[in-house]
């Protein structure tokens, strides 16, 4: 997914060095501008509709299909008499939350996994490595139909899957990072005096690779949303009244020869805009992570 | 070199097994069985218990994913529960369809995303570097559905310039011989990879520009394009050539959509079909077929990043 | 009456409902059918001559595409493409049925009305003089002998066959050549009606050039001799099924290409997604087909079909009803056209009526659904009107009971079409409160007077107990069902019933699908909705038995009456349909099963410059009577 070097930190500057990648990361306009808009995007979602009430629950067909503007609808309605507007809120809580979560979940295991397969080695390490590439042969999405069609798709089921096809990367860059500082002296000197692989590992191995991690976790976010946008067109995803980008863009292009423009327009760009803006952290992430390897 | 070759090829058909075996369990964990819903709901027991001896579905798992590999190893993949097809048959006139597409896609994206990632990596952080960057993120973040259906919206219905639909023939002449309803699936499909590509090839062009070797060309006078193309591209091809093998599960993906939308017949709604109506063999033989293209597809990059830059060859890339 | 034919649970059970032609009442034909009816679309254009050729291009409905030629095929190949629009305009059924809601076609079909003797155990069918296939071989009782050879010893193998229904009730047949009839000795009486419109249907003359057991080896299935017949016919339904078995080669298989229908095969485009059929020079029939190619296309996707269809290049296609504007009740089509340049056709309804599957087998629901008041407040809950406007956006209609409410038919009592549980949340809760149960203001009702006489719960129901918390899987796939189980949902809430809707793939959903008895742990589901009833072809006769009798093979609710268990062999049996009626009526008093409204089949646009065109509900495709116009 992304190339990065290795870096070589010792034990007391890898916190100075998480500072620093920070640091860089503000530097970065796009990244800040990123930030931003996560953040205008989270106040829409989350606090968005304690001030502005509408029912996402109950359809009201005599207000379908409504233009933006038309009965206070500022965004107009959709086909089946939802208002766009309070939708867009509502649906974007369900992208982020399983989005965010997953590539969480997909992050931890992922490290966990890597960490281990990088550190300890040996028949460990090529079985686990074996397994990783195999599963990252897979088409995420063939897997993710299969399971759809046994499980019944809820947020928690969906975040599992979705976790569960995500964390391969992670884990193939946390072994990188794991392999690359095995060798360190410090390293070698604890492994010898008997410090146990989990101590080694959590206190030095993943903060090591923490702006591996961050980085590939922003990204992942902006995949989850992505593959989330597919199901439900593909019709495997959460079932209405749940609102979701996804399931409001599809439906909304089912009446695109009708003249329905704000149906698709407005999910697609939230869609767009939230992609877009994980994007922009993880480039971010991703340059300041590889500028702070540089100065080195 | 050679033992390099043999070594991804082993490991390559380690993940086959592993790719398989996981999907073979997955499918035949499914409640139910694939019995009641082939045969619909007015079969009766007698009927159905017939179906699962024909199909070996009352054996223990681990037997029937044997005589799977086994009939596998010969060609055979079975009967397709539902399109009265062999499964090899139906893969075989499926596959060089989504593999055209595929391939266009990605020649497309090519084409178009490695010159742009150079240009991005030469002004960096410049405004062209800004705008492309902001560009291909917002082409990489289109839904497929979305640019497709809205792509056929305004060119076939709007403005009547191209096909509703994808290339309806079935032999790879047919298809190719009917270039302007291939214009919007390819880039439909294509996009996203094109945003990718250009995303990696100006990371590691950059990478190269700050590398010593540029800069002693540099010194001995050489001109900027001259020191692009025949230095850095080569290089900087290398990381990207990698990225390839791994964009092809990720492009298969996106054709199960794409052939949604523009009425292609290839794998990926093979696959799709296969799912909805519990035909196992279908669906295991899609996962079979498209993880050998996957480790195939990722072979040939390796190769091809052995070739752009010699220190990989002797030494291995840190697998 | 959900029928014998059920198309296979997948993608085509997702919603897509099949069409064919004209809602519009099409005359009797008698000599002609030319004109067919006038389609009553929104044509803008005057009608022009009428021109011979032309090339119609069809979309049909997402789903399986075509993948079986071999009219004699196992279930999971009966689907819409290949029954209905391949191989009956190859190979003509002995009898042919079209019309609104169906009438038997009988300058269409193959043999003279049958007639019924000796106490309706014998039916003589007298074949029809001249009709030729078309490699010249003419119409004659061993073409039926064929048939029935294959069916008598391969009838497990024959999707159609239910056990206990022909050829199990057939005693022996005779052949007369000289008369050219076929007489079927049955070994009890039968209703005519049902016979003649639920099981002959299922007749196809085969050409004797298929009685083969290997290439070029002629065999004698076709003989009147049921023991050679024995003997003869398994070894040929190998070979067919074995030549059947590879699509590749259906185009240009000498055997698909005798055909005694207008059209014969000649592009199968690998896969099935398309095929090209042609007029068949040699056939008996009229009207001609006067078109020259018929190209029919086997959609992917809704979507897909729906942007070719917007982008001009079909000549019928259909719009998905999720794209369609809202239709007003009571109207035949939608307020405006959503395809400019095309002929919009009335909406059509498809022959069935449509249900929720409740368990009476299942431990917890079983004792609660053995009394008649709570089905009758459950049917008080569906708000079918709602469900219409709301979920099926107007594309729809309210049905009460177990006969197809439209096309308007004669089957539909009074009784049913009175709806004697239409909607009320007041008698919902009355007939709960009425009977031993409390209603709180939220939550679950509890029974507060158990026993077994007039206005207690009944029997196997305790003190204080609550209501149990039911179940209801419902297919995935379009956001109109699970509207309307919402709805339900809502409505059952306000009186203290408390269902809990699950979203199920149709494949888990036919998993369910099966009689079961209490201790079986198949029996644990309770509440089953399909979403959209499978539209019947090839068995118009709504006898019901199908699904409430004993034992029947459909009989999923494990529902049983002794009191009308006696009248479905009366069904069967007896002429007339006052057995019938008194069993329809029964079912719909008791509540029999959750009816719910039936949505339409298909929005036909047809390209103005074709004439002919009319959606059927029994799906029946009838392209010999299309042809284009010059405008």
């Amino acid at each position: 997914m992304i190339s990065v070097t290795s870096s070589r930190v010792p034990d007391t500057e890898e916190t100075a060095a998480s500072w620093r990648m920070g640091a860089l990361f503000a530097e970065n306009v796009l990244a800040m501008v990123g930030v931003v808009l996560l953040a205008a995007v989270v106040l829409f979602c989350f606090v968005g509709p304690m001030f502005y009430h509408t029912d996402q629950i109950h359809t009201n067909f005599p207000q379908a299909d409504l233009a933006p503007g038309a009965a206070g609808h500022l965004l107009g309605t959709d086909q089946s008499g939802y208002d766009v507007l309070g939708r867009l809120m509502v649906g974007g809580q369900t992208s982020l939350i399983i989005g965010v979560c997953a590539a969480i979940l997909a992050a931890v295991v992922g490290s966990i996994v890597g960490a281990f397969a990088g550190f300890v080695g040996g028949a460990l390490d090529t079985v686990l490595m074996r397994l990783v590439d195999g599963f990252i042969a897979i088409p995420q999405l063939l897997v993710v139909i299969v399971l759809a069609t046994i499980v019944v798709p809820t947020r928690l089921t969906l975040i599992l899957v979705i976790a569960s096809l995500s964390w391969f990367t992670t884990a193939r860059l946390v072994r990188g990072e794991a392999l690359a500082i095995r060798n360190l002296e410090y390293i070698e000197a604890a492994r010898m005096v008997g410090s146990p692989w989990i101590r080694t590992i959590s206190r030095h191995v993943i903060p090591n690779a923490v702006g591996v991690i961050v980085v590939s976790a922003a990204f992942q976010v902006a995949d989850a949303i992505l593959l989330l946008a597919s199901l439900d067109f593909l019709g495997l995803g959460i079932p209405p009244p749940a609102a979701s980008w996804g399931g409001m863009l599809s439906t909304g292009l089912q009446y695109v020869y009708s003249g329905y423009w704000w149906m698709i327009v407005f999910p697609g760009a939230m869609i767009l805009l939230t992609v877009m803006t994980f994007s922009f952290i993880g480039d971010g992430l991703r340059d300041a992570l590889e500028s702070r390897l540089r100065e080195r | 070199m050679t033992i390099f070759l043999i070594r991804r090829c082993l490991h390559g058909l380690v993940v086959l097994l592993i790719v398989t075996a996981f999907v073979f369990s997955l499918l035949h964990a499914l409640p139910g069985g694939p019995a009641r819903a082939i045969l619909g709901p007015k079969a009766n027991p007698t009927e159905i218990a017939a179906f699962e001896r024909a199909n070996n579905l009352n054996k223990p798992l681990l037997e029937q994913y044997f005589l799977w590999l086994g009939r596998a190893l010969h060609g055979n993949l079975g009967q397709s529960y539902n399109q009265n097809q062999s499964v090899a048959s139906l893969i075989a006139q499926r596959l060089p369809k989504t593999l055209m597409l595929t391939v266009l896609a990605l020649a497309v994206s090519l084409i178009v995303g490695l010159p742009v990632g150079m240009l991005q990596a030469v002004r960096r952080n410049g405004a062209t570097d800004r705008v492309l960057s902001v560009t291909a993120l917002a082409a990489y973040s289109a839904p497929i559905f979305l640019t497709g259906i809205l792509g056929i919206w305004l060119f076939a219905v709007r403005w009547r310039v191209l096909p509703a639909q994808a290339p309806q023939g079935t032999s790879a002449l047919q298809i190719l011989a009917d270039p302007k309803a291939l214009v919007l699936p390819v880039l439909c499909l294509g996009l996203g990879s094109m945003a990718a590509f250009s995303r990696y090839m100006r990371s590691s062009t950059s990478e190269n520009l700050v590398q010593d070797y540029v800069r002693l060309a540099r010194a001995k006078g050489a001109g900027q394009a001259r020191i692009l193309y025949r230095h850095v591209a080569r290089n900087a091809l290398g990381p990207v050539a990698t990225q390839v093998g791994l964009f092809l599960p990720i492009l298969f993906a996106g054709t199960v959509i794409t052939e949604a939308v523009f009425n292609y017949p290839g794998m990926g709604l093979l696959f799709w079909t296969a799912a909805g109506a519990r035909d196992y063999p279908t669906e295991l033989g899609v996962v079979l077929v498209v993880g050998v293209a996957t480790v195939v597809g990722s072979l040939l990059a390796d190769i091809a990043y052995g070739v752009l830059d010699p220190r990989i060859r002797q030494f291995g890339r840190e697998s | 009456m959900t029928g014998p034919l059920s198309v296979i649970t997948g993608p085509r059970a997702r919603g897509r409902r099949r069409a064919g032609l004209g809602a519009c009442a099409i005359v009797v034909a008698t000599v002609t059918a030319l004109a067919g009816c006038s389609n009553s679309g929104t044509s803008s254009v005057a009608n022009g001559p009428a021109v011979s050729g032309g090339t119609v291009t069809m979309a049909l409905p997402a789903g399986a595409p075509f993948n079986y030629i071999f009219p004699f095929e196992s279930p999971q190949y009966v689907t819409g493409p290949n029954v209905t629009d391949l191989q009956m305009l190859m190979y003509r059924p002995l009898y042919w049925w079209d019309g609104s809601p169906y009438q038997l076609n009988l300058a269409k079909s193959l043999a003279a009305k049958p007639v019924f003797e000796d106490n309706n155990t014998t039916v003589v069918l007298t074949l029809k003089k001249n009709w030729k296939f078309s490699d010249g071989e003419q119409l004659s009782p061993a073409n039926i002998a064929l048939f029935l050879g294959l069916l008598l010893s391969e009838r497990t193998n024959f999707w159609f066959y239910l056990p206990g229904a022909f050829p199990d009730t057939l005693a022996s047949v005779s052949y007369d050549n000289s008369q050219d009839s076929v007489t079927l000795h049955l070994k009890t009486s039968v209703n005519p009606t049902w016979f003649m419109e639920n099981q002959l249907t299922m007749i196809t003359p085969f050409p004797t050039a298929w009685d083969l057991s290997g290439p070029g080896k002629k065999s004698d299935c076709e003989s009147e001799n049921p023991s050679v017949q024995a003997k003869d016919c398994p070894a040929v339904y190998k070979y067919l099924t074995a030549q059947a078995a590879d699509t590749a080669s259906y185009a240009t298989n000498p055997l698909w290409q005798v055909v005694d229908g207008p059209f014969h095969l000649t592009q199968f485009q690998s896969g099935g997604w398309s095929v090209t059929l042609e007029p068949n020079p040699h056939y008996s029939g009229s009207p001609k087909p006067r078109i020259a190619k018929l190209v029919m296309d086997v959609a992917t996707s809704d979507a897909s079909e729906y942007s070719l269809l917007q982008s001009g290049s079909l000549t019928i296609g259909y719009v998905p009803f999720n794209s369609a504007p809202v239709k007003p009740a009571g109207s035949t089509a939608p307020p405006s056209n959503p395809v400019p340049g095309y002929d919009l056709q009335p909406v059509t309804a498809g022959w069935s009526y449509n249900d929720m599957f409740w368990n009476y087998n299942n431990p917890q629901l079983g004792p609660l659904l053995h009394q008649l008041y709570f089905r009758q407040a459950m049917q008080s809950l569906v708000d079918q009107q709602s469900d219409i406007e709301t979920a099926l956006r107007g594309y729809g209609y309210a049905d009460y009971g177990p006969n197809p409410p439209l096309p308007a038919n004669m089957y539909e009592t009074a009784y049913e079409k009175s709806a004697p549980y239409s909607f009320s949340l007041q008698r919902a809760r009355q007939y709960l409160t009425s009977n031993g149960w409390k209603i709180p203001a939220s939550g679950r009702a509890t029974c507060i007077r158990p026993g077994t006489s007039a206005g207690d719960c009944g029997s196997g129901i305790a003190t204080g107990e609550q209501m149990p918390a039911l179940t209801l899987n419902y297919a995935t796939g379009s956001e109109a069902w699970t509207l309307e189980v919402s709805n339900l949902q809502s409505a059952a809430s306000r009186v203290g019933i408390d269902i809990t809707p699950v979203a199920t793939t149709s494949g888990n959903l036919a998993a369910y699908f099966a009689p079961c008895t209490a201790s079986q742990s198949e029996c644990k589901w309770q509440m089953i909705y399909l979403g959209t009833p499978e539209t019947d072809f090839l068995t118009f006769y709504p006898e019901t038995g199908i699904v409430f009798r004993e034992g029947a093979v459909f009989n999923v609710s494990n529902y049983l009456n002794p009191t009308i268990q006696s009248l479905f062999s009366q069904v069967y049996t007896q002429p007339g349909n006052t057995a019938l009626d008194t069993i329809d009526n029964y079912l719909t008093k008791t509540a029999a099963l959750l009816w719910m409204p039936v949505p339409d089949t298909s929005l036909y646009e047809v390209n103005p410059k074709l004439k002919g065109f009319t959606p059927s509900p029994i799906l029946v495709l009838e392209p010999e009577n299309w042809y284009f116009v010059k405008l």
